[in-house]
């Protein structure tokens, strides 16, 4: 069924007496929407919204493809067969669309009872296309088939349109007040993207086809415009890969873009029919390219720069993960370790002191010496015990403290007292003073505390040849905080050892030359027992020789 | 039945009721040429009820016509794929099933017809 008033086109869809709109509406927006397409998939070929968005896409191609075709053939029967299709791809790009904006909000697949509503809608369109109610005959004249489309499928799957788009508005409306901003913004844009694709879209040819089956509408090309509302489409798809990840594209996309770009102006050369349209045409594609090669450059180098960070990141994460694992399985090693030690330890030291006491019998006097540096040896070995076992309790969450209301001020006292004798053996005056307002009562674990200010006027006298030791304590009612401060004249601090003084393991420099015996951990043990009660331990030094201030903080209870 | 059953079910059903739909497009539309074909046939102004057509966009020439509705595969056999040099295609067989001859009716108000003077 030849139109034999029209010309026979060259390739299929060359022709001369077609508009030169046409190609212009169709070719480059077939490719736009097969290249991102076919970016898309195969970036994630396995993600569910990745092959949705590509269906759409190759369906709107094959529908553009059988448009141009439609236009372009003279063979009649060739018309009405792709014109047949028409309704078959309206309804699958209606209902992928669903489809689509379903996983993108929810980010899973649909409900299978979805699935089967969809197929329900689908199902008549597939079922009818090949009947009268679709398409009963051709006008040889016109070249076309307005005239013979069936007004009730034709309705039907332009209400799918519809449907899809209060669907889809539906769906990215719900609990979008839930939803993060930059998911809002997503959603949002991708609304306006599919939303104004669909309205223009099945608008537009349903009013087209109508008009021109009642033959008030001769001139069918205004058709052409509503293709345009794809490539919109297209650049909002182009906006969710750059701007927000959505189809996990990288540095392809910017590709995509960029032959996108080139696509759209060169195609002026199939609409641009003057020389001097021409010319403007051949100039701005030459910028256009110069231009693209500068983009794809710049945001090659800034991908490449972010995987590399990415890839660091990732890595760091896993480094941290992996210490922190191994930081845990060394607390636990310590605690076993320790619990083993501490067992024989007091062995040591029990039968060591029974012995220098006589439980046993006399001793021989040289050998009392050597029983006594074991007795001092084992104590300062279980000090050092309890040091690491207090590290692993702190470190594993599993130090347990029982606040109560006491008063600081006899307590520390009391320390002092029982630590003067020390002192005065190494030659050192200790003092005791206080400047209260209030009855310095805290709310703290007692046994800590003590442990805290031992650990701290200890540390003084070990550090501190010679001079003396004032403990001060003293109190702030406004700021509801009882301090006790260590002052000594000894051997003081330089900024760095103080910026390293509550870690764990950290010694000052040359500190082995005045105690030999430390672990590292007492103040690191003090500091986060301090911590835990709601408190604070500060050290201040004026500089090395020039003495140090230790400085317990308490919250005053009321 | 589970629901990934379903699913591939629902996937075959469509699938193999679009690949159908296709085939059976195609085998009516251009194998059997099962449908109404109508066209434009000369007319002559002074014997029949003519619609005027125009031959370009600013109608500076006009032309009279009528229209003809056969079925597809009837003018097939009588003419072949081009009816344009067929002396068959501008008038009814005698006998032809749904063979229509349209002229311009003048009583409707949507048609500009050239009708012939009594």
């Amino acid at each position: 069924m030849l139109c034999y008033l029209y010309p026979q086109p060259s390739y299929l869809i060359f022709s001369s007496d077609v508009p030169a709109l046409l190609y212009y509406s169709h070719i480059p927006t077939a490719f736009i929407a097969l290249l991102i397409a076919f970016i898309v998939f195969t970036n994630a070929p396995k993600k569910l919204l990745n092959r949705l968005l590509s269906l759409i896409l190759l369906s709107f191609t094959f529908w553009i493809t059988i448009n141009l075709l439609a236009w372009t053939l003279v063979q009649g029967q060739w018309i009405l067969f792709v014109w047949s299709l028409y309704g078959i791809l309206q309804a699958a790009i209606a209902l992928l669309s669903i489809y689509f904006v379903y996983t993108f909000t929810r980010g899973e697949s649909m409900p299978l009872i979805q699935k089967v509503i969809l197929t329900g809608l689908m199902a008549p369109v597939l079922f009818f296309a090949a009947s009268d109610l679709n398409l009963s005959g051709f006008n040889i004249s016109w070249c076309d088939a307005f005239g013979y489309e069936g007004l009730i499928y034709l309705s039907y799957y332009t209400a799918l349109g519809l449907i899809a788009f209060i669907w889809i508005g539906w769906l990215l409306l719900q609990g979008i007040t839930k939803v993060s901003k930059l998911v809002q913004q997503q959603r949002i844009v991708l609304g306006l993207g599919l939303g104004s694709f669909l309205l223009i879209f099945f608008g537009g040819i349903y009013i087209i086809s109508y008009l021109g089956d009642l033959n008030i509408l001769v001139n069918t090309d205004v058709e052409f415009y509503t293709l345009f509302s794809m490539t919109f489409f297209m650049s909002i798809v182009a906006l969710l890969i750059v701007k927000f990840k959505t189809f996990n594209v990288g540095l392809s996309a910017t590709s995509a873009l960029i032959i996108a770009l080139l696509i759209l102006t060169a195609s002026q050369f199939t609409y641009v029919q003057s020389r001097t349209g021409l010319l403007i045409t051949a100039a701005t594609i030459l910028l256009t390219s110069v231009l693209s090669i500068f983009l794809y450059r710049a945001v090659r180098s800034e991908t490449k720069q972010r995987e590399h960070l990415q890839e660091l990141s990732t890595k760091l994460e896993k480094a941290n993960t992996r210490l922190k694992t191994l930081d845990k399985q060394k607390s636990e090693f310590v605690s076993i370790a320790s619990h083993q030690l501490r067992s024989p330890l007091t062995s040591i030291r029990g039968y060591a002191s029974m012995l220098i006491e006589g439980s046993f019998g006399s001793i021989p006097e040289k050998a009392k010496e050597p029983l006594q540096r074991i007795e001092t040896s084992a104590k300062r070995m279980a000090l050092a015990v309890e040091d690491y076992l207090n590290v692993s309790r702190i470190e594993s969450g599993n130090m347990k403290y029982e606040l109560a209301n006491f008063n600081l001020q006899s307590e520390i006292e009391r320390i002092c007292d029982d630590v003067r004798p020390t002192a005065l053996q190494a030659g050192l005056v200790l003092l005791f003073r206080t400047n209260l307002q209030s009855k310095a009562i805290v709310n703290a674990d007692i046994g800590k505390t003590v442990q805290i200010a031992h650990n701290l006027i200890n540390n003084s006298i070990k550090y501190t040849k010679k001079g003396t030791i004032t403990v001060f304590v003293r109190d702030d009612v406004a700021k509801k905080q009882v301090y006790m401060d260590v002052i000594d004249t000894g051997v003081g601090m330089s900024q760095e050892t103080m910026d390293i003084l509550f870690q764990k393991f950290s010694r000052a420099d040359g500190a082995n030359q005045v105690n030999t015996t430390g672990t590292g951990l007492g103040l690191f043990v003090a500091h986060k027992m301090a911590e835990a009660m709601g408190g604070d331990i500060t050290a201040h030094s004026e500089g090395e020789g020039k003495g140090s201030r230790f400085t317990l903080t308490l919250p005053l209870a009321m | 039945m589970n629901a990934s059953k379903v699913n591939k079910g629902l996937l075959l059903f469509l699938c193999t009721l679009t690949t159908f739909t296709i085939l059976t497009s195609y085998y009516r539309y251009v194998v059997a040429t099962d449908f109404l074909v109508s066209y434009e046939i000369d007319c002559d102004p002074t014997v029949a009820n003519c619609y005027i057509g125009c031959e370009d966009d600013d109608c500076s020439e006009e032309y009279y016509y009528q229209e003809i509705e056969r079925h597809a595969s009837t003018l097939l056999n009588l003419c072949g794929y081009d009816i344009s040099d067929c002396d068959a295609a501008y008038t009814c067989m005698i006998g032809e099933d749904d063979c229509s001859l349209f002229s311009c009716d003048p009583t409707e108000e949507a048609n500009e017809c050239a009708v012939p003077n009594k």
